[in-house]
């Protein structure tokens, strides 16, 4: 008995001091890698405080979750680097009455960002297994204002469209067609286009009108490809 | 020694020498299919780099194996048949992820590995060269089977590529040499080591087997096609070995490939099936024949000009490399029943062929571009060239050049129009769109030089999020009908005559290259010090200098190099990775191969000294003149033979051959005789340099054989005379210091190593010319030295 207790105070211990230092790196991320490089938006910077990125990488691979580095995070997908969450969270310009559409769950860590900014987050993930695994990290960390689908994302959620944003956080090599079409009038979709594992260009395509929109270049990025159909 | 024993010697040189070539060959299919085309130069230099090792190694032990030579040459044919397999599979098992090299330091250290255990079978084979030449038996001999060797493992790989897959090939290669390594033990009476040769082949035996059982020869998981085949029910329908590459055809759920599509489309795309060569997408087929379905042809950048011919069928269309059966249906869905397609890979050829096999209206020729170009007397209202070349064809030469796009090809191109035909070219706009720009400023070169009148009014460029599309049309194409057509497709005008300012940028935000600025500044009289001072290589491409795919300037390259490290992948850095790997084979170069050879140099007495840094300049000056003469003529003979790899292979074969006569020959001539041949040789150098520009200008629409016999008759003349220097100098050093011999064999191996990627580099940066000459100053020089 006396060990278990022992244990259980090491427990508490460890996820107290590990919690905090959790807390530093995090703070250090912001301040170095992501307001280091120009993001100004406070309150995006200010979920990146509150969200434990730690929390959306695999347990072998923790120590790293801080790094200024992509991480794989297993079925051939990846979580981005830090800056690159949030310079395309900053991108959407996110307020409190938004409704946005994720395609590509992947780890949870944009949609989980995008919670503590917006009204609503539908995402969209391909890969079973993945969705489920955020799935529950949603749950554990009670963010409740995001919606999961298990789809082939290149058709986007036509039941909740239009949305004022759609984030992209896979590559694809062209802008699929149903994503411009559930797109609000003024919104808009921030996207890598490109082919998988080479350089992409992150696209930011504003609507103008139903039958005009606008692209600008923002950045070049290298994101794992869009995967089709359901797995 | 008796003559058998010589016997077994020329045999074990002429089969090393046929196995390390096809090694080499073989390699830069493997490297190929698992990281890129860039790698290329890489295998070549490593190869040349064991052969200077080979010399360094043998200069400090030769005192002690001089006693027992037969002994040691075969200890070291033992060590080449064991390191073959093992490092070959070491390479394989020891994964390297080179996407990775940026920003993973472990990655850099992984690719140190994969070279240096991949020098190992170069070293010990060259090991076996250089001991050759210590042997009592005549140096021009040891070079002719050296050589011939060479030639021969030059050809049969390219010949197994037809039938085999790259790691069988090697395979039937290396147990090649094990069988006549057998035969040549049994001859020279060595039965007691058979025991060393069975667990050799036993050892190999292993490692092949796991090879082949852990599928180590597998793509890189970041090519294209692991991508496709992640996708759910994908499947391979076709597989094919060639020697331009493995073509694969796979289909899966969802598998789609669109460029240039524009943003207003909203209709869906149908599945397709999609074409990779050595896991690069290069092509799509569709199944559809919907016209529904097909409807997104008619929204892509390349789909502009067919607007201006649109539904009228006596029209005809000329489809230059399609890769696949987009273009040709988008023909289709636009109403033209006059479609001639020429594609240059006959086994892609061949399936567009199936697909379309009941269409009458459309005409698939498998033949080069610039040979149809010559012969055509037909004229096309449209040439098209879509997206050609994304994809690397060569086998050997990882900076493709590419000679459709060149002043020269347009030419051709513009001269099979029809009185108001178009030609429409669509290139990558993708950052920094040097790409666009490039096609740009050679189409501006072509009206320049060839006196297209008011060419200015003839040009229409627009793009997309990620082509552009540029147009040069005989007449002045309708002002009206492209400003509607932009706005209906969404595409954005980067030039027209009547372009006005508030036009520009509308669907896309002003690239930081690819913009009205710099279009106009190519359009104006500052063209040319325009061209010098922008900071990429804009310059437009010629036939000299085929470069289409180099970005890269000297001047700039620092500039570039960091800014590239933002925004392109290490094997896409072009001939960055040239100068990455000069840089790199220089210092392994002059560590592992100069330093070593200085120090015993040191060791040697005053008045041996002078002779051997004599010695040193003439091997170090033939080693480089001999590769800058056989890269650029392997890369200038390509548009003249058609296809790089017969350029390569025939090149290679032929300059190895003749080579290996001419220095047998040599030893039967008198000195004096030797003098006068060889003083020749630059001027032989230079002759052919022009008969080779000749011979692209009026013979290009000759038969192949007729080709191969005029490269042959070219080539002949040179390569005798550059089989005379190493065997003629070896037979000197030989009688005078024989301690010299490892040394010159090394510090030849080094040149080889340098003048190999410096040849492909100066060929990109001064054009092939520059380079041919050079080797005639280069010959010049070492002759002077020695007569």
């Amino acid at each position: 008995m006396k060990v278990k207790k022992i244990l259980a105070i090491l427990l508490i211990f460890k996820t107290f001091v590990f919690a905090d230092e959790y807390k530093i790196l995090r703070q250090q991320m912001v301040k170095f890698q992501i307001e280091g490089r120009g993001i100004k938006n406070t309150n995006v910077l200010n979920a990146f405080i509150e969200v434990p990125r730690h929390y959306f990488v695999p347990d072998n691979i923790k120590n790293l979750a801080y790094e200024d580095r992509p991480l794989p995070i297993g079925y051939g997908q990846t979580i981005s680097q830090p800056y690159i969450v949030a310079l395309m969270t900053e991108l959407i310009k996110p307020e409190p009455n938004m409704k946005v559409l994720e395609i590509g769950t992947g780890s949870g860590y944009q949609a989980a960002i995008l919670s503590r900014l917006v009204k609503e987050v539908y995402t969209v993930e391909i890969i079973s297994n993945l969705l489920k695994t955020a799935q529950t990290k949603f749950k554990e960390l009670n963010y409740t204002n995001i919606y999961t689908k298990w789809d082939d994302g290149y058709y986007g959620w036509k039941e909740n469209a239009p949305y004022d944003a759609i984030v992209v956080t896979c590559a694809t090599e062209f802008v699929p067609p149903p994503l411009i079409k559930q797109l609000k009038v003024g919104g808009v979709i921030v996207i890598p286009v490109g082919p998988p594992f080479r350089v992409q260009e992150l696209l930011l395509v504003k609507k103008i009108d139903k039958k005009t929109v606008k692209t600008s270049i923002v950045e070049k990025v290298i994101f794992v490809g869009m995967t089709r159909e359901k797995r | 020694m008796n003559d058998r024993s010589h016997f077994t010697v020329y045999s074990v040189i002429f089969f090393t020498s046929f196995t390390i070539i096809s090694m080499e060959i073989l390699l830069v299919r493997i490297f190929s299919i698992k990281e890129g085309q860039s790698y290329a130069p890489l295998i070549i230099s490593l190869a040349l780099l064991g052969y200077g090792i080979s010399g360094v190694i043998l200069g400090y032990i030769r005192n002690k194996i001089e006693k027992n030579l037969l002994e040691f040459f075969i200890a070291e044919t033992f060590l080449f048949t064991l390191s073959i397999p093992l490092s070959f599979f070491l390479y394989l098992a020891v994964p390297l992820n080179t996407l990775e090299i940026i920003w993973d330091v472990k990655q850099i250290f992984l690719f140190l590995f994969h070279f240096l255990i991949l020098v190992i079978p170069f070293t010990t084979g060259s090991l076996i060269l250089a001991t050759g030449f210590l042997f009592k038996l005549k140096s021009s001999n040891i070079y002719f089977f050296n050589m011939a060797g060479s030639a021969s493992g030059a050809i049969l790989p390219l010949i197994l590529l037809h039938f085999l897959s790259p790691f069988w090939a090697l395979t039937v290669i290396y147990f090649t040499f094990i069988s006549i390594f057998f035969l040549c033990l049994l001859i020279w009476e060595k039965k007691r080591v058979f025991s060393f040769l069975l667990i050799t082949v036993f050892l190999s035996l292993i490692c092949y087997w796991l090879t082949e059982k852990l599928n180590l020869i597998s793509y890189s998981p970041y090519k294209a096609i692991s991508y496709a085949l992640n996708l759910p029910e994908a499947k391979i329908l076709l597989t094919k070995d060639t020697p331009y590459g493995k073509i694969e055809l796979v289909t899966a759920k969802g598998l789609r490939k669109v460029n240039g599509l524009s943003f207003i489309f909203t209709g869906d795309i149908p599945q397709q099936k999609l074409l990779y060569i050595d896991g690069n997408h290069c092509g799509t087929l569709l199944s559809s024949k919907d016209k529904k379905e097909l409807e997104y042809l008619k929204w892509q950048s390349c789909s502009f000009p067919f607007y201006f011919i649109e539904n009228q069928s006596e029209r005809k269309i000329l489809l230059i490399n399609p890769s696949g059966s987009e273009s040709i249906l988008r023909g289709i869905i636009f109403g033209i029943s006059n479609i001639t397609v020429i594609e240059e890979n006959k086994y892609i050829a061949s399936l567009i062929e199936r697909e379309f096999s009941n269409n009458n209206s459309i005409k698939i020729i498998n033949t080069e571009a610039r040979k149809f170009f010559k012969t055509s007397i037909d004229k096309f209202d449209l040439i098209d060239v879509s997206l050609y070349d994304s994809y690397a064809t060569s086998p050997i030469l990882s900076l493709n050049e590419n000679y459709l796009y060149t002043v020269e090809s347009l030419y051709e191109m513009y001269n099979l129009l029809s009185s108001d035909g178009i030609i429409s070219l669509t290139r990558w706009a993708i950052y920094p769109g040097i790409d666009a720009i490039k096609i740009f400023s050679s189409i501006i070169e072509m009206c320049e030089r060839y006196g297209i009148p008011e060419y200015w009014e003839k040009i229409l460029f627009i793009r997309s999020h990620n082509t552009v599309t540029l147009c040069l049309s005989k007449t002045n194409l309708p002002k009206e009908n492209i400003i509607s057509l932009t706005r209906k497709l969404g595409f954005d005008i980067l030039y027209h005559y009547t372009l006005k300012k508030e036009m520009l940028n509308q669907y896309f935000e002003e690239s930081e290259y690819l913009n009205f600025n710099t279009i106009t500044n190519i359009l104006s009289e500052k063209r040319i010090p325009y061209i010098k001072d922008f900071p990429f290589d804009i310059k437009p491409t010629t036939d000299n200098r085929p470069y289409y795919h180099n970005i890269f300037k000297i001047k700039t390259l620092k500039d570039i190099l960091s800014r590239s490290l933002q925004f392109l992948p290490f094997n896409e850095w072009g001939s960055g990775i040239l100068i990455i790997l000069v840089t790199f084979t220089l210092l392994s170069g002059f560590i592992l191969i100069l330093l070593p050879s200085l120090f015993l140099v040191s060791k040697e007495k005053a008045t041996g000294c002078i002779k051997l840094l004599k010695s040193f300049l003439y091997f170090f000056l033939i080693g480089n003149a001999y590769f800058f003469v056989e890269i650029p003529l392997i890369q200038k003979l390509i548009l003249f033979l058609g296809r790089p790899i017969y350029s390569f292979s025939i090149v290679l074969f032929s300059m190895l051959l003749f080579s290996s006569i001419g220095s047998l020959i040599s030893s039967k001539i008198k000195e004096k005789y030797q003098k006068i041949l060889l003083s020749l040789l630059p001027l032989i150098l230079l002759i052919s340099l022009f008969t080779v520009n000749y011979l692209n200008k009026i013979l290009l629409s000759a038969s192949m054989l007729s080709k191969v016999l005029i490269t042959l008759l070219l080539i002949a003349p040179q390569a005798f005379l550059m089989g005379f220097p190493f065997p003629i100098m070896i037979d000197r050093i030989k009688k005078q210091h024989p301690s010299f011999i490892p040394l010159m064999w090394g510090i030849n191996g080094f040149a080889s190593v340098i003048s190999s990627i410096l040849a492909a580099l100066l060929s990109i940066l001064c054009g092939f010319n520059i380079v041919l000459i050079l080797s005639a100053i280069l010959y010049t020089l070492a002759t002077s030295l020695v007569f």
